[in-house]
């Protein structure tokens, strides 16, 4: 019998046949997961009132001789009709409505939960931990979380569209360059769980791996540490800090609260300005994207037009990195 | 009326034998072919030409599943691979299936359901052929000078900067896509115009419904392929910014321009194939369609909430969630039309004379893979059930069960079916069969495994994978050989029976509409010897 089994197992992938999903290790699966069973059985039985008539019918109707006439003529039938029509159509609401329910717990990530950076490019994924000052990035780059606690990716791409996809999370967004995307979850399973890059990029599109490590909270916090000691990379709010002064930026606006000629960047994070045009915006990330690619768009009343622009002078990364240098300046 | 039970003659006025010439033999020589206006010629050229290209897609998705045999890299690069999954699906949907039944089947049988000479405008027909083939060349030509790698579905900003023929490809699209508008546009004022004597609506064959709802479609969808495709070749060839947000373009604008055409598009693909599956079911069950009106209406509705959908493909693209309600909402609306229809025909062979002939055997896989398409594409209706299982090898087999278990089905049942109508000539039964069933099992071998692969998380378009997913990989590979080589029994069978195939009666198959009843086999260069006149519906078998 164990032989048997053994020989199914190198040739069969066998886990498989029993299982349509693989491990869900997010809160999410725990939602989605009941979902998609009952579409599966739902088409399992509708699939079995198709098939078992068409071929019972292949068998009993069979003609069996040249000429035979059919056995009545017969073109309605009001009740089957009905059944029919209507049956499929509630069980097509029920999908909706708990689809829909599952979508919107995906776009509406917890208020306490923790904000990653996540940056595409060709053909790999760099993250950054603004909290803990580190920055992961590469094909197969290991993503450390830690477990149970809600995790909100802020992403954006550097050139082309790419898609986080984390299939044992059951979550996914596209990485749109020119805009940010979100995505949440929160796992409950420690362990490592592959991230795919599953919109087509080019040449190394399936190259573009990485893992999410979810580790208990005293393992995440070590493991913070080993990155601090790898050289992975300047972490943002030390690269914002830096363009701040290479770029020219301490030019124009100040980190003390005094006004030069832009606004001062303490306490900017998350103020509501006014417009010229008496609009009002408030100052988050997608604000200080515009104003580094557009500046003399929806500028800020009572100050002038006179930012130049950075466009195709810094990277995702580096934008990144002047963002969560203005939020550090409370 | 009395009928004898034994047997039910069908009259045709015309016995041919070998008195007077078809339209294949009624005038000789290239000219005669390259300036026909005759809708049968055309159909025939559209024919030949179309499965031409379906072989020559069909060779690059067998590259693919060869290089997809092992994990890492087997035959070639990666951007190669990039490349053939690319013409794989870019020469399918706008050289075989967009074109495929309209222009073949369609151009062929339409009017002689109809009781009419030919189509309402010949000679725009033979120029929509014309251009088909000009757009053929321009995508060869594509093709040996750099090719494309964008995937069928060009998203910018990637088919904006990448290598490659992207402007003549795109280019070879535009132009097809005025090939599919005026052979829409001709079937409808046929469909208008054209019927016989007696022939209302309600009495025309629901072929001609199924052909009627899709041309409504080709029209007003294919300028909006155009027109995005024209745009993508002007921001890349003048740098203007629609699309690439470096230019202060948005990328998402190019998806919803895109998929407004190629949702409907996927309709313009299947509803001609359910119009088969009308006439072929009606007919080897010898029994009048269940619900008639139904059928025919679902298609016009189909048609119609096929425009509303496009947003479906976009769940995770950051469209607003508002937006992504709406779209599950109304997806789910259009699938209930589709199930109605495979009711319907189940019914209609319930106690009805079966005959298990080559084009019933091609039927009954539609029945059986079109529902599981169809019910796969009920998971991907479900907002949360689509963002795990979007840009997976679930999205990949739902859509070639419903394209190729569904639509290509259709059509070989088709081509079987009107085989004596444009060759004279009946195939050989055994190996239709054998084809059928071979096309079958390798089918299912091919794509019923990627169901779980892509439920399990394998990635789309992608040249290396996971170990993991090695041993369903192999099972696929292996499918689609057997898949390819049932098809070119298929063939085979096919050109044999033009060489050695017994000489076909007029009506094999007892049908009851015009194109059996009044034509001999092959057909008359004027398809009627009379204009023939309708006094009933098409499927009174009882009376």
């Amino acid at each position: 019998m164990d032989n048997i089994k053994k020989l199914m197992e190198m040739v069969l992938p066998v886990d498989w046949m029993f299982s349509l999903l693989p491990v869900g290790a997010s809160t999410q699966s725990i939602d989605v997961d009941p979902l998609f069973h009952f579409v599966y059985w739902f088409s399992i039985v509708v699939f079995m009132f198709v098939i078992i008539p068409m071929t019972w019918f292949c068998f009993r109707y069979r003609r069996r001789s040249e000429g035979q006439r059919a056995l009545t003529q017969k073109d309605h039938n009001q009740l089957l009709e009905v059944t029919w029509s209507v049956g499929p159509l509630i069980f097509m609401a029920i999908f909706f409505v708990w689809g829909f329910y599952g979508f919107l717990n995906l776009y509406l990530p917890p208020l306490e939960s923790k904000e990653l950076k996540v940056i595409g490019q060709k053909w790999m994924w760099t993250v950054q931990y603004p909290d803990e000052e580190i920055s992961v990035s590469g094909q197969g780059v290991v993503i450390g979380v830690p477990l149970g606690k809600p995790i909100r990716l802020l992403m954006s791409s550097q050139d082309v569209i790419h898609s986080f996809f984390v299939p044992n999370f059951r979550v996914k967004q596209d990485v749109v360059p020119g805009k940010y995307s979100t995505l949440w979850f929160e796992s409950n399973k420690i362990g490592e769980f592959p991230v795919f890059c599953t919109e087509f990029c080019g040449d190394q599109h399936s190259a573009m791996l990485a893992k999410i490590k979810v580790m208990s909270p005293d393992d995440y916090k070590k493991w913070v540490t080993e990155q601090k000691e790898k050289d992975q990379g300047l972490p943002p709010v030390k690269l914002g800090e830096k363009l701040y002064h290479n770029k020219g930026c301490n030019a124009c606006h100040s980190v003390d609260g005094s006004r030069v000629i832009g606004p001062t960047f303490k306490g900017l994070w998350g103020k509501s300005e006014q417009l010229t045009d008496g609009k009002s915006v408030t100052v988050d990330a997608e604000r200080i994207h515009q104003k580094l690619m557009e500046p003399t768009k929806d500028v800020t009343a009572g100050y002038v037009p006179v930012m130049p622009s950075f466009k195709g002078q810094l990277s995702e990364i580096e934008i990144s990195g002047i963002v969560e240098f203005i939020k550090s300046l409370k | 009326m009395s009928h004898t039970i034994e047997s039910i003659e069908f009259e045709s006025s015309i016995e041919q034998e070998n008195a007077e010439p078809n339209y294949l033999t009624a005038s000789k020589g290239l000219k005669s072919w390259m300036f026909t206006l005759d809708h049968k010629r055309i159909g025939l050229m559209y024919l030949i030409s179309i499965f031409t290209f379906f072989f020559v897609a069909g060779i690059f998705a067998l590259l693919v599943r060869t290089e997809l045999w092992r994990p890492t890299k087997l035959l070639m690069e990666a951007k190669t691979y990039n490349q053939f999954f690319t013409l794989h699906g870019a020469i399918m949907v706008f050289l075989v299936i967009v074109p495929g039944i309209p222009a073949s089947l369609g151009n062929f049988a339409l009017p002689l359901q109809l009781g009419a000479k030919d189509v309402a405008f010949p000679r725009l027909n033979l120029t929509s052929y014309y251009i088909y083939v000009i757009g053929a060349f321009f995508a060869l030509f594509a093709i040996i000078n750099g090719a494309i790698d964008t995937g069928w579905t060009f998203y910018a900003p990637y088919s904006l900067n990448t290598g490659g023929s992207v402007i003549l490809m795109v280019t070879a699209v535009f132009i097809l896509g005025f090939s599919s508008i005026f052979t829409g546009l001709n079937f409808i004022v046929t469909v208008h115009k054209l019927r016989a004597p007696g022939m209302t609506w309600f009495r025309m064959p629901l072929f001609v419904w199924g052909m009627y709802a899709t041309s409504i479609i080709q029209v007003m969808a294919t300028p909006v392929l155009a027109i995005t495709l024209a745009l993508l070749a002007i921001e890349r060839g003048l740098g203007i910014g629609i699309f690439d947000p470096i230019l202060g373009g948005d990328p998402v604008l190019f998806q919803h321009f895109f998929w407004f055409y190629s949702h409907p598009a996927v309709y313009i693909m299947i509803l001609p194939g359910m119009a088969i599956i009308s006439e072929l079911i009606t007919t080897f069950s010898q029994k009048k369609i269940f619900g008639y009106r139904l059928i025919a209406f679902s298609s016009i509705a189909i048609a119609v909430i096929s425009f509303l959908v496009w947003g479906h493909h976009m769940f995770v693209s950051g469209q607003s969630e508002l937006a992504g309600m709406v779209f599950s909402a109304l997806t789910f609306l259009v699938a209930v039309p589709s199930g109605i229809k495979i009711f319907n025909w189940i019914s209609t062979m319930h106690k009805g004379s079966i005959s298990l002939k080559t084009p019933m055997l091609w039927a009954l896989s539609f029945l059986f893979l079109f529902s599981i398409g169809g019910l796969t594409g009920v998971f991907l209706a479900v907002l949360s059930i689509d963002v795990h299982l979007h840009d997976t090898y679930f999205v990949v087999a739902h859509f070639h069960y419903v394209m190729v278990g569904g639509t290509m089905m259709a059509f070989v049942g088709g081509i079987y079916y009107w085989w004596p109508k444009m060759t004279g000539k009946m195939y050989s039964e055994k190996w239709g069969a054998i084809a059928a069933i071979l096309v079958f099992l390798g089918f299912n071998l091919t794509f019923f495994v990627q169901f779980l692969m892509g439920s399990h998380g394998m990635p789309r378009r992608y040249y290396n994978y996971l170990e993991q997913f090695r041993t369903m990989h192999q099972f696929s590979t292996v499918g689609s050989y057997l898949l390819g080589f049932g098809f070119f029994l298929v063939l085979l069978n096919l050109l044999h029976s033009v060489a050695r195939g017994e000489r076909a009666p007029a009506n094999p198959w007892h049908a009851l509409t015009l194109d059996f009843t009044q034509t001999s086999s092959p057909v008359i260069e004027h398809n009627f010897h009379h204009q023939p006149t309708v006094h009933t519906g098409p499927y009174e078998y009882g009376e």
